[in-house]
């Protein structure tokens, strides 16, 4: 053999011994030795630490979690369960009709289309959202100088009967529709929303026919003053009657010039021509 | 000028073309990433722009680059022509297509699902067949540079392969190791995933397929510029390569253990057990190696060459050198960044301060200073060496061009340190925007708006680059550029030991690397069937 293949199987022998020895040592740390000292620590066999080590064996036995005793406190009592939905659709309408002349009409109007700019106008919102927004005063969970004493002057089933009554679609037509913007950043709070201060589109829950939790009322048509109030009532975090904080979350996030510009904007929604006078 | 080089210049100018494009979007990301609204910004668009950006970096560049690189080292160094050039143009053909067939995918919006290769999150099939034919493009180029190595061997039967040509072998068989794991898990897994063939997947898997090529695919990207460094930066500075010997082996480290060391991106995920983890992060230390034996080497070469040059005393010679060449100037702009980049690097494969930066923004500043810094560096310092050979015409002057690599180098430290800190504070990764109103994150937005304007730099830099090439081609021709020529080492290299001028024994290591490293994970992942992801797909 000459010299230059004695070096060249030097080489081989060299570079295949020290590329497989480090591999060993590799394993054999990996494998071996770190999980068996580690594994001595919590209390584990050599041979299981080398299974957990391998991936044949769970690293962590599955542990009960306690169970909790603490009690939620949730935002608002109202469930929407089979049975308040099914009677809100056969609420008694003439009952509530009734009742309404006797306790709501002096504030909220005829056929709830009130005139003073501080009682929200009821006319075209759901049952449902009249329904919580109710049972929200009843429980305390929203709160109002004169709302609260007139809702817990009502039993459960007059809160269902009015709610129903307001919310009649032959009787009521909803106050407006979705009228174009011009101002972009109006346009982006309203339709896109400003993901990068987490602010989603209002008209994604409140656009009409759109998603949004059931109890979510429609907007179109209200009086600014009413909406600036609430939005303002969120923000301070005063009004805390919103599932999840929801809206608490959006109106903290809104400046006071876009919270008034977007009551008026609601305000401004136009009704189709002969709506109103249709559900007369 | 011969077909060689014009098939070169065509690879390269795809690679910058692409590079153009995705300067310009990346911008744009630190921008809507940034407290300023950003035009057009909104979180899918965010993400459609991810994806062109990287694909056009991560992807176009580097590949077109390298086989365009490959063709002109084969030839000047092996002083053969190319073989098979009909081939070498089907190769382009076929990747440029792949290239713009994925890009209609991904500007269309049925891709936006970044570069990387993870489900359930599925992009249009298309996207998917687009990038298949860059590969199968490149996989034809490896071909050639083996059959150009092997040529050469029996023309010169017993004398070493130079260097140059060694290295981009070396890079070709890597390329060929690297692909098996993305291929498996595009053949197997994603693309009858994108066909609707399947429901489910198993993510923990194609996550352990991609990882197999994640970490290689960076060496792939990397070994042009240490080819420079060893063969192209000791020449420009006047000198010689110090150790011709410590360039194969660096080459050969580098094919052995930048393999079976990707499960180190997974160190958090839970299909893996943490014997193979630390297995391959002991191996993933020995990447190390390598890159100390460069610097090693490439420092003792420039010293050669400073002190040529008059250079005294411990640190004379540094100041000797002929900084005012753009290969010397980006070498040494290169190392710089590869001390912050490389240090990054070792906080990323140690498990637990791994722990603290995954997934923050410390990952993504971590690759842009490693391969946008010290490596694109290099792509640029090669381009102007090999352009004047390429179009027959001399730089008017230097200056533009060691603007152009000081505007990049200020650029991306500019950009990427304040992002590393972003990271340490929690700053998410892959997030299309940040609400700075939120006070846990206030702070961060002057961060966001330095790196914004590190940004804007590397863009001018990337401008400023497409036009200094350009320039050349609309120079009229004057006196011909020197020929394009490779540095000698020190003490001329006769013969070499046969293992470190050929890839058998390298070959069968990384085999037996692999299984020892992937054979268990992989194996475990097909015996025992995971819980699969439901496949989500893009576009409807």
């Amino acid at each position: 053999m000459d010299a230059q293949a004695r070096n060249n199987r030097r080489w081989i022998v060299a570079s295949s011994v020290t590329v497989l020895a480090l591999l060993g040592i590799g394993a054999l740390l990996g494998l071996l030795i770190v999980p068996a000292v580690q594994g001595r620590e919590a209390g584990l066999d050599p041979w299981t630490a080398f299974c957990r080590a391998v991936g044949v064996k769970p690293g962590v036995a599955p542990v009960a979690q306690p169970i909790s005793d603490a009690v939620a406190a949730p935002v608002s009592e109202v469930a929407w369960s089979s049975e308040v939905l099914t009677a809100l659709v056969h609420g008694d309408r003439n009952a509530g009709q009734a009742l309404a002349k006797e306790r709501c009409t002096a504030c909220h109007g005829e056929r709830g289309l009130s005139t003073d700019t501080q009682y929200p106008r009821l006319s075209g919102q759901s049952a449902a959202a009249l329904y919580k927004q109710l049972r929200d005063y009843q429980t305390g969970a929203r709160a109002h100088p004169m709302m609260t004493a007139v809702a817990q002057g009502l039993d459960e089933t007059q809160v269902r009967n009015l709610a129903a009554y307001f919310a009649h679609g032959n009787s009521f037509a909803s106050l407006g529709h979705p009228q174009p913007l011009q101002d972009y950043e109006m346009d982006r709070l309203v339709n896109r929303g400003v993901p990068d201060r987490g602010i989603p589109p209002c008209n994604a829950c409140h656009g009409g026919g759109v998603g949004g939790p059931i109890e979510t009322p429609t907007l179109g048509g209200q009086h600014r003053e009413y909406l600036q109030r609430q939005l303002q009532l969120y923000a301070s975090g005063e009004r805390r009657n919103d599932v999840f904080g929801r809206m608490r979350n959006i109106a903290s996030r809104l400046t006071p010039g876009e919270i008034k510009e977007l009551a008026a904007y609601y305000e401004g929604w136009q009704p189709v021509e002969g709506e109103l006078a249709a559900g007369r | 000028m011969n077909s060689a080089r014009r098939l070169a210049l065509a690879n390269f100018w795809v690679a910058f073309a692409a590079f153009g494009i995705a300067a310009v979007l990346g911008v744009w990301q630190m921008w809507a990433r940034s407290p300023w609204q950003a035009p057009l910004h909104t979180p899918s668009n965010y993400f459609l722009s991810v994806t062109a950006h990287g694909v056009s970096m991560a992807y176009v560049l580097s590949t077109f680059f390298i086989m365009g690189f490959g063709y002109v080292v084969a030839e000047t160094a092996l002083k053969r022509p190319v073989p098979g050039i009909r081939w070498g143009w089907i190769a382009f053909w076929m990747a440029t297509a792949g290239v713009l067939i994925a890009d209609l995918a991904i500007f269309s919006g049925n891709a936006s699902v970044l570069y990387t290769f993870y489900p359930p999150m599925t992009a249009s099939v298309w996207f998917y067949i687009g990038l298949v034919l860059v590969v199968a493009g490149s996989w034809i180029w490896c071909v050639q540079m083996l059959v150009a190595m092997a040529q050469w061997k029996r023309a010169n039967p017993g004398q070493p392969v130079p260097l140059a040509m060694f290295a981009t072998v070396a890079n070709a068989v890597l390329w060929l190791w690297t692909t098996v794991g993305v291929a498996a898990e595009l053949l197997f897994q994603i693309i009858p995933m994108a066909l609707g063939l399947v429901e489910t997947i198993d993510v923990g898997l194609s996550r352990t397929l991609f990882s197999w090529t994640l970490h290689a695919i960076v060496y792939f990207w990397l070994i042009p510029a240490y080819i420079a460094f060893y063969t192209m930066a000791p020449q420009a500075a006047g000198g010689r390569l110090f150790s011709d010997t410590m360039g194969r082996l660096s080459f050969v480290l580098f094919l052995i253990y930048s393999l079976p060391v990707g499960l180190h991106h997974l160190f958090m995920d839970p299909e893996h057990a943490a014997g193979f983890k630390f297995l391959q992060s002991f191996l993933t230390i020995l990447v190390t190696v390598p890159t100390l034996l460069t610097v090693f080497t490439i420092s003792a070469s420039m010293e050669i060459a400073g002190r040529m040059r008059g250079g005294k005393g411990w640190f004379g010679w540094i100041r000797a050198l002929p900084w005012e060449r753009p290969m010397v100037l980006a070498t040494g702009l290169s190392f710089f960044m590869l001390w912050f980049g490389g240090g990054g690097g070792l906080i990323n494969m140690s498990y637990g301060m791994n722990a603290m930066v995954h997934n923050t923004s410390w990952v993504t500043a971590h690759f842009h200073l490693i391969y946008g810094g010290t490596v694109v560096l290099m792509y640029f310092a090669i381009a102007y060496e090999v352009w004047p050979a390429l179009t027959g015409r001399r730089f008017a002057s230097n200056k533009p061009l060691r603007q152009q690599l000081w505007w990049w180098t200020i650029g991306m430290m500019v950009m990427t340190l304040p992002w590393h800190y972003l990271g340490l504070e929690g700053q998410w990764r892959r997030v299309a925007q940040f609400d700075y109103s939120d006070p846990h994150i206030a702070e961060w937005g002057p961060w966001v708006l330095v790196s914004l304007a590190g940004g804007v730099l590397l863009l001018l830099s990337a401008l400023r680059f497409i036009v200094n090439l350009l320039s050349l081609h609309w120079r009229a021709p004057g006196e011909a550029p020197p020929p394009l020529e490779f540095a000698r080492p020190a003490h001329e290299v006769t013969q070499v030991p046969a293992v470190l001028n050929g890839f058998s024994l390298w070959n069968l290591l990384v085999l037996i690397l692999m299984a020892a490293a992937y054979g268990f994970p992989i194996g475990h992942a097909l015996v025992e069937r995971a819980p699969a992801a439901i496949v989500h797909r893009m576009g409807g």
